[in-house]
């Protein structure tokens, strides 16, 4: 701010012995004396020193502020400061510099969310494994037991079975996340059909579908040649898919969709399934979230894992769903 | 990282008792590189909120804080100013200018600020937008789809920390509306932006981090 009323009073003092110059001019000729000559000659470079020392000043001052804000960058204290706003290139200078060293923290704090993230990771993990494993313990001190009946035995251990089931899907889900996360796998993009994709997605869970009556259909007559990774972007669909048989009752109905837009091939998986409520929609992609619903299954992976992968192969998902009466993701690839 | 805040901020039209509140009393926060949906009715107040927040219209009271400053305290050319190169903003109806070429149209907010055009970045942002080659063409020869994507890419040239976007879609059929969307969140991600993006569709909502709606000028949670 300072420096703008500096240029606007150099931009006076400039007319000014612009003005005064001409008159005293116009006057010596007039009358050809030789003191207003001199007189003028002195005015101006007057005039001209001072209009010296206000730059000086000016510049003095834009240089001790920009040092001041680099050194403060430098020691990462420095609160980015917007308030140089006017047109002159001095203000645009600050603007950058602020917009650098915001970006600059904006890197470092992603930075420290990335290992944050690991840290929570080992966390979550923990804490998963936890029940499953309290439950084997359980089991295990009621089994060691005397007095139990081969048939009670019998159930124990079957219910052991499960409990390891639940574990060893833990891990395995876990596993896969933890990679992706921590670029691990690579997804390698190739061109492929994407309709061989959603087939072998597809395999995946048509046995669950039958075992609940759930009816798949999906015309796979239409087929584009897509820049995806064929077994990450399948996982992906597979795990919308089977989220979908979860969380439809019985005799319901999957459809499946391919269309094109003008950038992204469209997969849509529509279910005749409970919904989510629009409170969670922005939730159901979290890791280790689940709604609160009366579905036992499910760990809050799955879409999370699903959004990694579509979101690394620079694609989005949309969500559409009315409770009680199914979902529908839209998942767009670019092509 | 905090980059926008608004506090008690009101709009009120008219006088008691015919007095309308198109957003009343509206606390927001939103961090550094967030992508927020703001969803609402029409009418709900969504618009006017995300005029305020851009600087485009004045509150009845309360504030907005756009980098720790605050705009009320600015005066118009301040205000103008800061706009052009902190807030880029992405309309409904592209606002495109009719006689300028589509790289003219990108470039402009870079040489109304009497900066040069960063051409490796340009590059970039048309490559990513699929504009390389509409460059010449005139915005009326363009579909809707394109010209919202030549309106993305003038919202980014400036490299703005926040993009504003107010019903991107709204004029669009569904498969150019996935193109905008898909690129607005590519872009986001890939620049470091902050997008506000408004919207009364819930599906197009899904693809925001937060999801914030507004009802009769209030937050809904």
């Amino acid at each position: 701010m300072k420096n703008k009323k500096y240029f606007a009073a150099v931009k006076i003092l400039l007319y000014g012995i612009l003005i005064v110059n001409l008159v005293l001019i116009f006057i010596s000729v007039n009358r050809s004396s030789m003191a207003i000559l001199i007189f003028s000659q002195l005015t101006f470079i007057l005039f001209i020193c001072m209009a010296w020392l206000l730059i000086k000043r000016t510049f003095s001052d834009f240089f001790t502020n920009l040092f001041v804000m680099m050194d403060k960058m430098m020691n990462r204290e420095a609160v980015p400061d917007f308030n140089h706003i006017d047109d002159t290139h001095i203000s645009q200078i600050y603007h950058q510099l602020n917009r650098l060293y915001d970006v600059l923290q904006m890197q470092q704090s992603s930075i420290e969310s990335e290992k944050n993230k690991v840290q929570s990771f080992v966390s979550d993990i923990s804490h998963q494994l936890k029940t499953p494993l309290t439950n084997l313990h359980l089991l295990q001190e009621t089994l060691k037991q005397p007095g139990i009946s081969p048939e009670e035995y019998q159930d124990y251990l079957e219910k052991q079975g499960k409990q390891l089931d639940k574990i060893d899907f833990l891990i395995r889900a876990l596993l896969k996340t933890s990679q992706l996360e921590n670029g691990l796998i690579q997804i390698r993009p190739r061109e492929a059909s994407i309709s061989r994709t959603i087939l072998s997605a597809l395999e995946g869970i048509l046995v669950p579908a039958e075992r609940k009556e759930i009816e798949v259909y999906y015309d796979n007559s239409t087929d584009y040649i897509v820049m995806h990774d064929p077994k990450w972007t399948s996982e992906a669909l597979f795990n919308v898919m089977e989220n979908a048989i979860k969380y439809t009752p019985g005799s319901g109905k999957l459809t499946i969709l391919l269309n094109r837009t003008e950038k992204y091939v469209k997969i849509s998986i529509k279910d005749t399934g409970i919904g989510i409520p629009p409170a969670d929609l922005s939730n159901i992609f979290i890791r280790f979230w689940r709604g609160d619903t009366n579905v036992s299954e499910g760990n809050g992976i799955g879409l999370y894992l699903c959004k990694q992968i579509i979101t690394l192969q620079h694609g989005y998902i949309l969500v559409n769903s009315t409770v009680n009466s199914g979902s529908k993701f839209e998942i767009f690839i670019p092509l | 990282m905090r980059i926008l805040q608004t506090k008690n901020l009101k709009k009120y039209y008219g006088e008691e008792p015919n007095i309308t509140r198109a957003v009343d009393d509206v606390d927001l926060s939103v961090n550094k590189g967030e992508f927020v949906a703001i969803v609402g009715t029409s009418g709900s107040g969504k618009s006017t909120l995300l005029h305020m927040v851009g600087g485009l219209d004045t509150p009845t009271s309360g504030s907005v804080i756009v980098h720790e400053k605050e705009l009320s305290k600015m005066n118009d050319e301040e205000l103008t100013i800061f706009r052009r190169r902190n807030i880029g903003f992405v309309f409904q109806n592209y606002n495109l200018v009719p006689i300028l070429n589509v790289y003219e149209n990108i470039v402009l907010p870079v040489e109304l600020d009497g900066g040069t055009v960063d051409r490796n970045f340009a590059d970039e942002v048309i490559h990513i937008l699929a504009l390389e080659d509409k460059l010449k063409s005139m915005p009326n020869n363009l579909s809707g789809g394109q010209q919202q994507r030549v309106a993305i890419a003038r919202a980014l040239i400036t490299k703005p920390a926040i993009v504003l976007a107010d019903e991107p879609t709204g004029n669009l059929d569904s498969k150019s509306s996935a193109d905008v969307l898909g690129l607005l969140k590519l872009t986001g991600g890939k620049f470091n932006q902050t997008i506000v993006m408004i919207t009364h569709n819930q599906d197009i909502a899904s693809l925001a981090d937060r999801i914030i709606r507004i009802e009769d000028g209030r937050i809904m949670g």
